[in-house]
């Protein structure tokens, strides 16, 4: 056999082994591929079991907090209405009885001194926001003495008998009255009738009130002026 | 190919899912029908979905309850819509938020006296406190024939 010939067919040889390994590694190419698709797969399977099963538990959850808030609502509904029985409605007077049952029920929250103190600080926070609020604005010499007479003049009506007027003080955009009420009927008479009988149609108000021992109500209250709205106070 | 883009697609869409069921559960809007409203002070009956001012005198005052979702969220907006049978007589209402021993409240007052049977009075954001309750009050005007005036329904939605 020539030399040319032996050349001739080496030549063919290898590029037969070549295309057959070449076909070999795409094969196996084609198989890691395949086999990285179903690995890839199964974790796309156990992501989609995992959400499922974590699905149900929310689910579980969701309703068992349902039924935990409707036994709630019903205890503080039969607190509330023992209070009233007790004093006027007043919840801060409650006695260590209902306390003790409201913390057996409502478990995690904090205790009956905790939240009135914390309401008595809000009451001191929102206030002086408010007053400072008032000492920042200017007098306004038309509106302010005017508003300030129409309401003492609308407390003078016989609908608010059972209110008694402290202070008025109006600046521009804000009153603040001091007042205290007889009783719980004198206090919601002023809260509802007040602002129509004085003669506002748009306006917000602001009270913070203690009770006292006899049931008297007195209260501190900021109604803004017509049109206007009362500052966005600080959530609390 | 297909199968991986199904499974990709399905795994978004049960995650979106699970986040938009608890937004939603918490803070959607409600509307509440006027027969939710209790009588306060005056004559009045329900029928219909609504509270009716009964008599031709005195204004009906009633309290409409408002369910809030979220403990420590706010008022974003609310409404009521009512109807007076004299579209010259004042509708008022208050939308009150107080705080859990209700020893403080920040209240807005609407009130409508311009023409028109059917009224509706709109809230905006107010202040409120974390854990306290929200509620509703109208004055409702009286009625002199048979189509009374009334409170129709009120909406509530939250922050």
């Amino acid at each position: 056999m020539t030399k040319s010939k032996l050349v001739i067919y080496g030549s063919i040889v290898s590029t037969f082994f070549f295309f057959i390994s070449v076909g070999i590694q795409s094969k196996t190419s084609h198989s890691n591929n395949v086999q990285d698709i179903s690995s890839l797969s199964k974790d796309i399977d156990n992501v989609i079991n995992s959400n499922q099963i974590l699905l149900s538990q929310l689910r579980s959850e969701l309703k068992l907090l349902k039924t935990q808030a409707s036994e709630h609502s019903k205890t503080l509904d039969n607190l509330h209405q023992q209070s009233l029985n007790g004093n006027d409605g007043d919840l801060i007077n409650s006695s260590q009885d209902e306390t003790q049952l409201a913390q057996d029920v409502l478990g995690e929250l904090p205790n009956e001194a905790e939240l009135k103190q914390t309401e008595l600080d809000q009451a001191k926070q929102v206030t002086s926001t408010l007053d400072n609020e008032m000492s920042n604005e200017p007098f306004d010499e038309l509106w302010a003495p005017e508003m300030q007479a129409t309401i003492t003049a609308t407390l003078q009506n016989t609908n608010f008998q059972g209110s008694d007027l402290l202070t008025v003080n109006c600046q521009s955009s804000l009153c603040r009255i001091d007042i205290e009420h007889e009783n719980m009927n004198a206090e919601v008479e002023f809260l509802h009738n007040f602002v129509p009988t004085a003669g506002y149609t748009d306006t917000q108000t602001f009270f913070s009130r203690t009770v006292e021992s006899d049931g008297r109500s007195v209260m501190t209250y900021y109604i803004s002026r017509d049109g206007y709205a009362m500052p966005l106070l600080e959530e609390v | 190919m297909l199968i991986l883009k199904s499974k990709v697609l399905l795994i978004a869409t049960i995650l979106i899912s699970a986040v938009s069921f608890h937004a939603s559960a918490a803070d959607d809007g409600k509307i509440y029908p006027g027969t939710m409203c209790q009588k306060s002070l005056g004559i009045g009956s329900y029928g219909g979905g609504t509270v009716r001012n009964d008599s031709n005198g005195g204004s009906l005052t009633v309290e409409c309850p408002l369910v809030r979702d979220n403990m420590a969220g706010g008022i974003q907006d609310a409404e009521v819509r009512a109807y007076r049978e004299d579209e010259n007589d004042p509708i008022m209402c208050t939308i009150n938020a107080r705080s859990y021993y209700g020893t403080l409240g920040h209240q807005q007052y609407q009130w409508a006296s311009n023409g028109g049977h059917y009224k509706t009075l709109s809230f905006s954001t107010i202040n409120d406190y974390n854990n306290g309750a929200y509620y509703i009050w109208c004055a409702i005007p009286p009625s002199s024939g048979n189509d009374k005036s009334k409170v129709i329904g009120y909406r509530l939605d939250e922050d």
